[in-house]
């Protein structure tokens, strides 16, 4: 079985910047085969990769909807062509990219369409890391079943440990989990105030650590440079390679 | 006028959301304010503390099954009319609405809340001293689902960071292809002289917040961001958004 870690948490909070560098971690520690999967609709964990995205799951259903199935090709092997296709391979870890079908209404069937596929792939590969878009309604979707690993993410604001608190208790209340959650501290400076360590203690959930602040990651966003290049000295990588080394 | 506030996660949605209604209602003028993000963040930053904030309208199993029903075949078109008035919680004199998460309704499907949304916003037609807000969910969803198809304007917001832009870029495009052509974007937390690559196509920037310490440093022990030192700058970017939108 592949051992899932999901990424949880408010907006902006750090999910995907993490997501890359967790990535980053298994590499390093030469975890493979690793696949990650890009669960937001407003996908950017590619950029934080530095990989292009040429199409999406979503996409695929888009042509599978259309029937644009080319001659000579029943559709079911045409729809499988079309998802493996949609398996971006890097030298180092695959990428899956959910998309968003397009077109408005109910989402539904095309999305467990989509996890199936997923939930077949998943025997390929011995790591499998999932980041998530911001809120709570993925958790209640397909694509946070069968987690190892919880990690939700959360900077020190009171909002942003509410939100922390809330995936925490739906997460369990659904019975997703089949691991267990940890909460991580993104974008921490200093010490912990009393406020937040009280909170955090009356909340449940075990505290993996925290990651520290750092200008490099603003610096690289602002000029679109994937942060999974970040310096290895860099007092993010450091920290959250530490937390890390706790759970893989 | 109705209005949406959308971008990538964290950049300011919902402190902006509610900075406009706390500005407009000391205008006097009559403020709903609707919390469609499944974190429930608004109500907190109103000043709202966990338990005053109303149980999320999806989470009202009866109502959302008398409504939208559930399973495969859900009503699309359920009826809101007595909605607003039912559910909304009073804050500062402003209205507050909450959608809420998905769970409650059982199925994991983020469609009845949708349903329900996008019917509440239709239904709610505003006289010209009425204003309707609507905090969005981060990144895309909203927007593709087309569940904001009948606001006439839309708030995209971004931080100075590139996927922060692409992200507002994506929400405009989608936005533009519902016919929602009323745009306008906020930069957050960007320096005075930033200017975004050529190369990602914004809506007209009409405002820019500057970082503020002090929220920051509230934001530790509270989730209110209403009352800072600095409201009447915050005043100041609320009248430029909103005359912008109303040109
Ligand atoms: N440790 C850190 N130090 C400084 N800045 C950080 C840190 N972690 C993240 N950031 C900044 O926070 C912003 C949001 O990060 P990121 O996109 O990873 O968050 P997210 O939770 O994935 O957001 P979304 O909800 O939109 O998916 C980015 O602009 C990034 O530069
Ligand atoms: N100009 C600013 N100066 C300082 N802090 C800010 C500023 N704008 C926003 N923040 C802080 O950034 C965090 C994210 O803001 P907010 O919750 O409004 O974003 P959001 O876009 O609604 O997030 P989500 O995607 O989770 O809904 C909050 O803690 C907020 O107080
Ligand atoms: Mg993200
Ligand atoms: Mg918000």
């Amino acid at each position: 079985m592949a051992y899932t870690v999901a990424f949880s948490g408010k907006g902006g909070v750090g999910k995907t910047t993490l997501c890359g560098l967790f990535i980053r971690y298994l590499m390093e520690n030469d975890k493979y085969p690793i696949l990650a999967v890009d669960a937001d609709s407003n996908y950017n964990l590619n950029e934080v990769l530095g990989v292009d995205v040429e199409f999406t799951l979503g996409d695929v259903r888009e042509d599978m909807k259309r029937g644009n199935v080319p001659v000579g090709m029943t559709k079911d092997r045409f729809i499988d062509t079309k998802l493996e296709e949609s398996i971006i391979e890097t030298d180092k870890f695959d990428l899956i990219v959910m998309g968003r079908p397009e077109g408005q209404g109910c989402y539904c069937a095309a999305n467990s369409l989509l996890t199936a596929f997923l939930s077949k792939l998943v025997g390929n590969y011995d790591y499998i890391v999932i980041d998530n878009e911001a809120g709570m309604e993925h958790i209640s979707r397909l694509t946070t079943k069968d987690v190892d690993i919880l990690l939700i993410v959360s900077d020190t604001s009171k909002r942003g440990l509410q939100a922390a608190q809330r995936i925490n208790e739906l997460a369990q209340s659904l019975n997703v989990l089949i691991g267990r959650p940890y909460l991580i501290l993104n974008n921490v400076e200093g010490e912990l105030s009393e406020p937040v360590k009280k909170y955090i203690q009356d909340m449940g959930v075990e505290l993996l650590g925290c990651v520290s602040r750092d200008d490099n990651i603003l610096e690289y966003d602002m000029l679109g440079r994937p942060t999974f290049d970040l310096p290895e000295d860099s007092a993010a990588v450091k920290s959250a390679f530490e937390l890390f080394k706790k759970i893989v | 006028m109705k209005l949406a506030i959308a971008g990538k996660g964290g950049v300011g949605k919902t402190t902006l959301a509610a900075w406009l209604g706390d500005y407009l209602i000391r205008q006097n003028k009559e403020v709903w304010l609707i919390d469609a993000d499944t974190a429930i963040s608004l109500g907190p930053a109103l000043g709202l503390s966990l338990e005053e904030v109303p149980i999320p309208l999806v989470n009202n199993k009866k109502l959302i099954q008398e409504r939208v029903g559930t399973g495969v075949y859900i009503n699309l078109n359920p009826e809101v009319d007595d909605l607003p008035q039912k559910l909304a919680k009073d804050v500062r004199g402003m209205k507050l609405l909450v959608m809420g998460t998905i769970a409650g309704a059982g199925s994991g499907c983020g469609c009845a809340a949708n349903a329900m949304l996008k019917a509440l916003l239709a239904y709610m037609i505003l006289r010209s001293s009425q204003w309707l807000i609507v905090d969005l969910e981060a990144g895309v969803e909203h927007l593709g689902r087309g569940t904001i198809t009948s606001v006439d304007g839309l708030i995209v917001i971004s931080e100075p960071s590139i996927r922060g832009l692409q992200t507002a870029s994506n929400i405009s495009r989608l936005a533009r292809d519902l016919g929602l052509k009323k745009q306008v974007m906020v930069l957050n937390r960007a320096s005075e002289d930033f200017v975004p690559p050529k190369d990602i196509a914004l809506p007209p920037i009409v405002a820019n917040i500057p970082y503020l310490k002090s929220l920051e440093q509230r934001q530790q022990t509270s989730p209110c961001v209403l009352d800072l030192p600095e409201r009447e700058d915050i005043d100041e970017i609320c009248i430029k958004v909103l005359d912008a939108l109303k040109k």
